[in-house]
């Protein structure tokens, strides 16, 4: 009995140490301005929800009032992050899946190695592959351009989706295709008809995964980018107001950015062990 | 003397009621069996007993001491279970040695009962292997080996042949029949095989939806069923069970085609308890073709055992018998079935509970 | 016959076309956009390529790497490295082994505890450093105002020199701690019950079942996710990027955030090539024992 007490009461301390600075930062969004740095800290306190009016550019003139500089860059950046990571999970995931097929169903010369060399990939450090990116970019003329991070995060993304998605087409069984195959069908056909339906939620926990990397991604959104095509991540840390750092608006631009991550979260719960190991864990 | 004894235990898995009530005393050194059909309470039972599942009401004793609240690590049983539950990362050596280990007995003791056990059961050579490598009867053997090497008050077994072949379940079956006249040490098994029960038990304890419906040796059981569920459930086939209603006035029994059968014995026994409706239980192997047989029937089918056959003949419509014959008969041949009445058993209709002969009680 | 053999062979050519349509799409973007840039910066570690300044590309040998292998800070910023990811690490698989242990039997609630709990690892390290240095302010930080509930004085998370490191290192530890515990829990749940069964059985102590059976049947999944930390913590940036830009003076300098200040500030790329080639040799060496770990976990 007090065994479980005790085991209760560290569950609880653990819950709380991983939650409380998120609730602060959601709290502190909707804080008014000096409750913000308040001493002692506020925990009740009256709601505003000027931070993301300020965030958003509602009100202008309310939020001005307020002594916020000019216009928040927040709203075109979001857009960015949800083109820039959309169509790398579509691109990573597309190609992932049909390799992901041939290493399952094919016999591939050297498969052992073509996989550790494409996993191998995804281990090499950002800044490392980085320096040679802005250098090429900067010949290339894709610095700031959508279509230069796209490419990066696709590519950042395919060993993985390589890897996860061959796990899950892994435990497709064989047989379904091949009677598939002596029903008349080609194997093309019976890839699109046969596995790809039964590989849907791989699909889908995959993309999530994908889409949360590129989501989150702060590097290379840092140094390839500068104003057209940057992504929320280097943006949130720059929101400077009239008094220094403007923690409101910034609690709020987290708050947003956080949320759909929370989501998926729970969406691919099931998934995360696996996702997190590249399929290596099968639950 | 008694070994085991369990008071009232019942078992409730929230809305499910495992195990309604059982009171049993087991009998030091016997082999004893429970045997039902699956989901009858039998593994919650075993597991009670172990101290892996506790009771939700009801007491538990073992060698005379109370261990209804006792944890499983203190209460010196062994325990085979259905899937072996070998520890895949040590080797045979180390799995047998794995409860001496945890009782930090020195290295040689260890190592001396080890190799016994091993040489007991005939898997000397194959001590340095892992688990995945055996098959499943080495398995099996490693499993009882953990078990046997302990020395514990009771051996309780789970359904332990269950994963293996039909072949090699018939060696370990001789093999831990043979084992246990050796070591003769308490133990209850649990299968819904009735050969096993049959070929090992010195107790058989028929169990059914949570109760206990017989308790016997093999041979009581199968000719004296105490119901007719255990008369339907023990034989292959079962007992035969018909229906039949006492006529007072003719003083005989009739089926419901209107054939009675005018038995003294048996007239006597049932009109002692006043009712009406009964029921008549015969194996197959006590009803036999005679011209001038009581029940008339006709054959629907044949099934050749090698030495005999095996009938299922139609005394009324919709209604089967079966009947082991040497006899050879083709379908659709009338025939009269005669009875042997010291081998039947008569059931009250209402209760299913088995009637006792006048001959029984003296 | 002859017609047959020629239909198979149709149809094995088909197998092939699709299999090449399906593999060279990938293995052709990552030869591009990793293979190719990788040697390309080989090639420009040797020169004294600088992306800022447009004077002529000239060939130096050796000279990037020496001046790296000899520059005594470059040590010093390893060895920082090295310090955060033995600290953050190390606690992290403390604290996530011990996590999972308390969360192996289920109650009621298991599954939204659990989950909440990963949240952490699941955001970007730029938020997650955004708001912890908020949490660290040492005026109205909510830190120091809970630490000060218990009588603590106002301490400098992230501008005491002796701190900050630590400070960092323990928001790595908030972030990766849920990693440790999820990979150790799936570990802990995939051993059957039975052996815990069988060992109460065999009458064995708490102490015992720990060491005999827990222990040995999850150490391949606990190596596997620490690995999987070292690497990430060795190439850790965005932490110290956001938290302290390195400071204060250099204490929490890693080598990416010096790789970082080499190539972007100072805009010395042959130099910053040599230096990333040094890394990438170890992060190779890192991810080789990695590599062969996965093999060994799935193979078993
Ligand atoms: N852990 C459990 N939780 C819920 N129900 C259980 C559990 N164990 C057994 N039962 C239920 O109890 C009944 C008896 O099960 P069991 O003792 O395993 O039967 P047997 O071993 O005779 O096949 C079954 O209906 C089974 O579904
Ligand atoms: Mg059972």
């Amino acid at each position: 009995m007090t065994r479980r007490i005790v085991k209760g009461i560290l569950i609880g301390a653990a819950l709380l140490f991983f939650l409380v600075p998120i609730y602060w930062i959601v709290a502190t969004s909707f804080k008014q301005w000096p409750d913000i740095f308040a001493i002692p800290p506020k925990f009740i306190f009256q709601s505003t929800m000027l931070h993301y009016k300020a965030l958003f550019n509602l009100d202008l003139e309310e939020v001005a009032k307020f002594g916020q500089a000019g216009k928040s860059l927040f709203p075109p950046r979001f857009v960015n992050s949800i083109i820039i990571a959309g169509v790398s999970t579509l691109l990573s995931v597309t190609l992932g899946t049909f390799s992901a097929y041939a290493f399952s169903r094919f016999r591939v010369k050297g498969e052992g190695d073509l996989l550790f060399f494409i996993l191998s990939t995804r281990m090499l450090p950002p800044i490392v592959v980085g320096i040679p990116f802005f250098v090429l970019y900067r010949t290339l003329g894709l610095i700031d351009t959508h279509v230069g991070l796209i490419l990066i995060y696709m590519t950042f993304n395919l060993s993985f989706a390589v890897w996860l998605m061959k796990g899950f087409i892994d435990e497709i069984p064989k047989e379904f295709e091949e009677a598939a195959m002596v029903d008349g069908y080609t194997r093309w056909e019976s890839f699109v008809k046969v596995v790809l339906p039964q590989a849907l939620s791989g699909i889908a926990a995959t993309a999530v995964f994908c889409l949360i990397t590129a989501w989150n991604e702060f590097f290379f959104a840092l140094i390839l980018t500068s104003e057209r095509a940057r992504t929320a991540p280097p943006s949130i840390a720059a929101v400077q107001g009239t008094s220094g750092i403007n923690w409101g608006q910034i609690a709020a631009g987290v708050t947003v950015f956080l949320f759909p991550v929370v989501i998926f979260t729970f969406l691919v719960r099931r998934y995360l062990a696996r996702g997190l190991t590249f399929g290596v864990i099968k639950r | 003397m008694e070994r085991v004894r369990v008071e009232k235990l019942w078992k409730k898995f929230g809305e499910v009621e495992a195990v309604r009530g059982i009171d049993l005393a087991v009998e030091e050194g016997k082999f004893t069996v429970f045997l039902g059909p699956s989901g009858c309470g039998k593994t919650t039972t075993l597991r009670m007993i172990a101290g892996l599942e506790k009771p939700t009401s009801g007491d538990i004793f073992i060698a005379g001491k109370k261990v209804t609240h006792l944890h499983a690590s203190r209460r010196n049983i062994a325990f085979v279970f259905q899937n072996y539950a070998l520890y895949p990362h040590l080797n045979v050596f180390e799995n047998i040695a794995f409860p001496l280990e945890a009782q930090k007995y020195p290295r040689q003791e260890v190592q001396a009962r080890v190799q016994q056990v091993a040489k007991i059961l005939g898997i000397e050579h194959l001590l340095s292997w892992r688990p995945h490598r055996l098959s499943s009867g080495d398995m099996q053997k490693v499993a009882l080996g953990r078990a046997m090497v302990r020395r514990p008050q009771v051996f309780l077994m789970d359904e332990p042949l269950s994963g293996l072949d039909a072949k090699h379940r018939e060696e370990m079956r001789a093999e831990l029949k043979r084992l246990h006249i050796e070591i003769q040490a308490t133990t209850i098994y649990v299968t819904h095989d009735q050969i096993e029960a049959m070929s090992m038990a010195d107790t058989i304890v028929v169990m059914n939806q949570g109760l206990i419906q017989q308790i016997g040796s093999p041979r009581e059981i199968y000719l004296w069923p105490e119901n007719t569920f255990v008369a339907h459930f023990i034989g292959s086939p079962g007992m035969n069970v018909i229906p039949f209603t006492y006529d007072a006035l003719r003083r005989a029994l009739c089926l419901e085609t209107g054939t009675c059968l005018y038995h003294e014995e048996a007239v006597r026994l049932v009109e002692k308890t006043g009712k009406e409706k009964f029921l008549l239980g015969v194996r197959p192997e006590f009803l036999s073709f005679t011209e001038n047989g009581d029940i008339p029937g006709r054959i629907v089918s044949v099934e050749p055992l090698g030495y005999k056959n095996l009938y299922a003949v139609e005394i009324a419509p919709q209604r089967m018998v079966r009947v082991e014959d040497l006899e050879k008969q083709s379908p659709g041949a009338p025939v009269r079935l005669a009875i042997r009445w010291d081998r039947a058993c008569l059931f009250d209709a209402q209760s299913g509970k088995r009637l006792r002969w006048e001959r029984e009680n003296g | 016959m002859k017609k047959d053999t020629g239909g198979m062979y149709q149809k094995a050519l088909a197998e092939y076309r699709l299999k090449i349509y399906f593999l060279a799409p990938t293995l052709l973007v990552l030869i591009v956009m990793n293979v190719f840039p990788l040697i390309w910066s080989l090639g420009l570690s040797f020169t004294n390529y600088s992306s800022l300044m447009s004077k002529r590309i000239a060939w130096v040998g050796f000279t990037n790497y020496s001046r790296i292998l000899s520059d005594p800070f470059i040590w010093k910023y390893f060895q920082t490295t090295a310090r955060f990811v033995i600290i953050a690490v190390g606690i992290e698989f403390l604290l996530g082994f011990g996590l999972a242990l308390l969360l192996k039997e289920q109650f009621r609630g298991w599954g939204l505890v659990t989950t909440l709990i990963l949240i952490p690892m699941m955001l970007s390290p730029v938020v997650v450093g955004l708001f912890w240095t908020f949490i660290m302010d040492a005026n109205f930080g909510l830190l120091n105002f809970l630490l000060g509930l218990l009588g603590f004085k106002k301490i400098l998370w992230l501008t005491n020199p002796h701190l900050a490191l630590y400070s960092v290192a323990m928001v790595d530890i908030w972030m990766w701690t849920p990693f440790i515990m999820l990979i150790s829990l799936t570990g802990l749940l995939a051993i059957p019950q039975s052996l815990y069964e069988a060992a109460d059985i065999d009458m064995a102590s708490w102490w015992f079942k720990f060491r005999k059976i827990t222990l040995p049947l999850v150490s391949p999944l606990l190596v596997l996710a620490v690995l999987f930390r070292v690497i990430d913590a060795f190439k850790m940036f965005d932490l110290v990027f956001i938290m302290t830009g390195g400071g204060p003076g250099d204490v929490t300098e890693t080598i990416s955030m010096s790789l970082y200040r080499l190539a972007f500030n100072k805009f010395k790329t042959g130099e910053s090539c040599a230096m990333a080639y040094i890394i990438l040799i170890l992060i190779i060496a890192l991810s080789n024992l990695l590599i062969r770990w996965i093999h060994r976990t799935k193979t078993a």
